[in-house]
């Protein structure tokens, strides 16, 4: 009986051709376009980023101050002969500030008597972000930091390679180590390198792309299931159903089954696109590590929570108008509240915290625990048991709602 | 068969549709049922076929409750409703294997599927998609799904509504045919003269009540009609005209002299006086009346909103 309930609902959904765009070319689409967009967005918070450096006095930039300053910052100086020229072909250049160095400055600096010195003024582009921002200002910090205090240091002792010494230990570099937070019970693994780690800290593009718009696209079942109910309804198939010997339990679970298989053809085929087609494209492919077997119990339970929202929505509305609508209104709200749409990690503090309100959420972070912090079954297991939860709740009131209804 | 005994119903927020309404369908019956809309015929359907709870009453099918056998009802019984209840994106046959599927009683369901695809005349289309059908195929695919289990009891709601001629004679040979073969048909149609045509048992309800119930010559014999198109010449308010009227307690309706009689002779006897007074009359009916004319007497003419 199950088969045969099976076979009708796949048999009917590969007729649909409305359906078949919405549950599989739709998302391929998705994650191809927003990888290879969100690819650039990897770049450029990889490279360096360029800076102007402008000297009021030009012997200044031959004082061996500027070398160590250059090289204590993550970004790349660039010498401009003046102010207007800085300005002129800031936007050109791709500069995101310029730094101007008062004359004299480590002349002065240098000096016993530092007290008159004039500040370095740093012009912001306008386009710069503020993260950014601080981040120059800090380096800057820093650099002029470890020089004053190397030249004090040079006062008080005449080994060189002490004074280096002491100030790369006063600068405490090698007691501080860079990790992710999944590192921490793995803190002797040997493989996996404090910077490797800290580069995951974000996902990449693919490995946001991949799990946002697969679950995007579970969740546009409701498109589907709502036809095939509304056409039963609105064609007595629904009453002659329910005049058949089998109990309405059964006819809902029936259609939940062939769509947690169509949600499972998804996964297969969106991890496919993100493993071989992104590259294809010129994109970074999606790398799947030993724990991908999560994934299973992972997408099962979003499927579980995208179906039984569906079977609810399409026991409530009265036509394929409003299944469109209201499916659609609700996959949007939920994605863009869920960081499908904009990922988490971009939204500032209060809507991250808004952001678990999805359940869309709660399966993207389930994912990314997965494919990008390592996770185990027991990092993912209160995102699966709370989808399993959510969809058992939507089945109850969907199967209360599928009995309620009469041949009116 | 079927028994309603005093079944209340009503739809939330509304008037009482039934209130102590009965219904007897015996086993065998080929049982017309038909009303206007909002007559409440899909109504009753729906509360046999245990789709709507009565307020108050009971149903009974085959002596059982649904509210403690309806699985066990519903074995042995099918529904045909008005639409067409199965899928237009799957061919006859994907549509009757599915159905046949989900009924644990049919043992071989592709024997049968055969059977009922031979007994509609859907051989030479069962594989193709049923969207494409024509109307007469699409409505003997919807009887063929009901035919499927072989059921005791067979509902068949306007079944042969919107199709050519040809397919409607086809389907109303095949529902007689299924009816000699023992299976209980509770008819519902617009159609008069297919109701007249096919059903023994007729019942005509409106506003949820029965206004006649009976064997079909029962019910067209209770009152056997005389009605005489008067010529125009005639003087309404003719002594002997008036005296006619009053001794056969006749009325004057658009032009018609019209009364209901208790056998033919009494016609006769009218048509005589009529003559007798030098009482012209243009066109005569009398005897036994068709249903769609009983139909119209008991529920008017008047348009109904459904």
């Amino acid at each position: 009986m199950l088969l045969a309930i099976l076979k009708k609902e796949i048999l009917l959904t590969l007729r649909d051709l409305h359906a078949l765009v919405v549950l599989f070319a739709m998302p391929v689409a998705f994650i191809l376009v927003m990888s290879l967009a969100l690819q650039e967005t990897d770049k450029q918070e990889q490279k360096q980023f360029d800076v102007a450096l402008i000297f009021e006095l030009e012997s200044d930039k031959q004082a061996p101050e500027i070398v160590q300053l250059k090289a204590m910052t993550e970004f790349r100086f660039i010498n401009y002969a003046d102010r207007n020229t800085f300005v002129e072909r800031a936007d050109s250049d791709h500069l995101i500030a310029g730094v101007i160095i008062p004359a004299n400055f480590f002349a002065i600096l240098r000096s016993d008597d530092p007290s008159e010195i004039k500040p370095i003024e740093i012009y912001h582009q306008p386009t710069t972000l503020l993260p950014l921002r601080k981040l120059l200002l800090a380096s800057l910090r820093q650099g002029l930091a470890s020089i004053q205090l190397e030249k004090r240091l040079e006062k008080e002792m005449d080994d060189p390679f002490l004074r280096r010494g002491l100030r790369d230990q006063y600068m405490a570099k090698h007691l501080l180590l860079e990790q992710d937070i999944a590192a921490v019970n793995n803190h002797n693994n040997g493989d996996v390198t404090a910077d490797e780690k800290t580069d995951s800290l974000q996902p990449t593009s693919v490995q946001q792309s991949v799990p946002a718009w697969l679950i995007f696209s579970m969740f546009f079942v409701v498109i589907p299931i709502a036809t095939t109910f509304i056409i039963e309804k609105q064609n007595g198939t629904h009453q002659r159903l329910m005049t058949l010997p089998v109990s309405d339990t059964y006819l809902l679970i029936g259609k939940l089954i062939p769509y947690l298989m169509i949600n499972v053809i998804q996964t297969i085929l969106m991890f496919l696109v993100g493993i071989y087609l992104v590259p294809v494209f010129g994109g970074q492919g999606l790398v799947l590590m030993d724990n991908a077997w999560l994934l299973i119990p992972m997408s099962l339970s979003v499927g579980l929570a995208a179906i039984c929202l569906a079977l609810l929505i399409a026991t409530f509305v009265k036509s394929t108008e409003q299944a469109t609508t209201i499916g659609g209104v609700i996959n949007l709200i939920l994605a863009a509240l869920g960081g499908i749409m904009v990922p988490t990690y971009v939204m500032p503090a209060f809507m991250q915290k808004a952001a678990v309100f999805s359940p869309m959420n709660w399966g993207l972070e389930g994912y990314l625990t997965i494919l990008l912090r390592q996770g185990n079954f027991q990092d993912i297991s209160h995102h699966v048991a709370s989808l399993l939860v959510l969809a058992l709740f939507f089945f109850s009131v969907a199967l209360f709602n599928y009995r309620r209804a009469v041949i009116n | 068969m079927i028994s309603v005994s005093d079944l209340s119903f009503q739809y939330s927020h509304e008037q009482p549709l039934f209130d102590d309404f009965n219904l007897q369908v015996k086993r065998g019956d080929l049982f017309g049922l038909v009303g206007p809309n909002g007559a409440g015929k899909s109504t009753l359907i729906s509360l046999i076929c245990g789709l709507n709870k009565p307020s108050s009453g009971s149903i009974t099918i085959d002596g059982r409750d649904f509210k403690k056998q309806r699985k066990s009802i519903l074995q042995n019984f099918a529904v045909v409703p008005q639409d067409y209840a199965f899928y237009p994106k799957l061919s006859a046959r994907e549509n009757l294997n599915f159905f046949a599927k989900l009924y644990p009683g049919i043992k071989k369901p592709s024997k049968r599927i055969d059977q009922v695809i031979e007994l509609t005349g859907l051989g030479g289309f069962a594989h193709r998609q049923a969207a494409t059908y024509s109307g007469g195929m699409k409505r003997r695919l919807n009887l063929a799904i009901g035919l499927l289990n072989q059921p005791a009891l067979l509902i068949l709601d306007e079944p042969t509504v919107g199709i050519d001629p040809q397919s409607r004679h086809f389907i109303l040979e095949s529902i007689v045919e299924i009816n000699k073969l023992g299976t209980t048909v509770l008819y519902t149609s617009h159609y008069m003269e297919e109701v007249e045509r096919l059903c023994e048992q007729v019942a005509v309800i409106d506003h949820g009540r029965i206004l006649v119930a009976g064997t079909l010559s029962e019910i067209l014999n209770q009152s056997s009609l005389f009605k005489a198109r008067l010529a125009r010449t005639v003087i309404l308010h003719d002594d002997n005209l008036i005296s006619i009227i009053k001794k056969y307690k006749l009325r004057i309706e658009d032009g018609f002299l019209v009364g209901e009689m208790v056998d033919i002779n009494q016609s006769a006897s009218i048509l005589s006086a009529l003559l007798d007074a030098g009482i012209k009359v243009e066109n005569l009916h009398c005897g036994q009346q068709s249903l769609e004319t009983l139909f119209f007497e008991l529920t008017d003419t008047a348009l109904r909103e459904k």
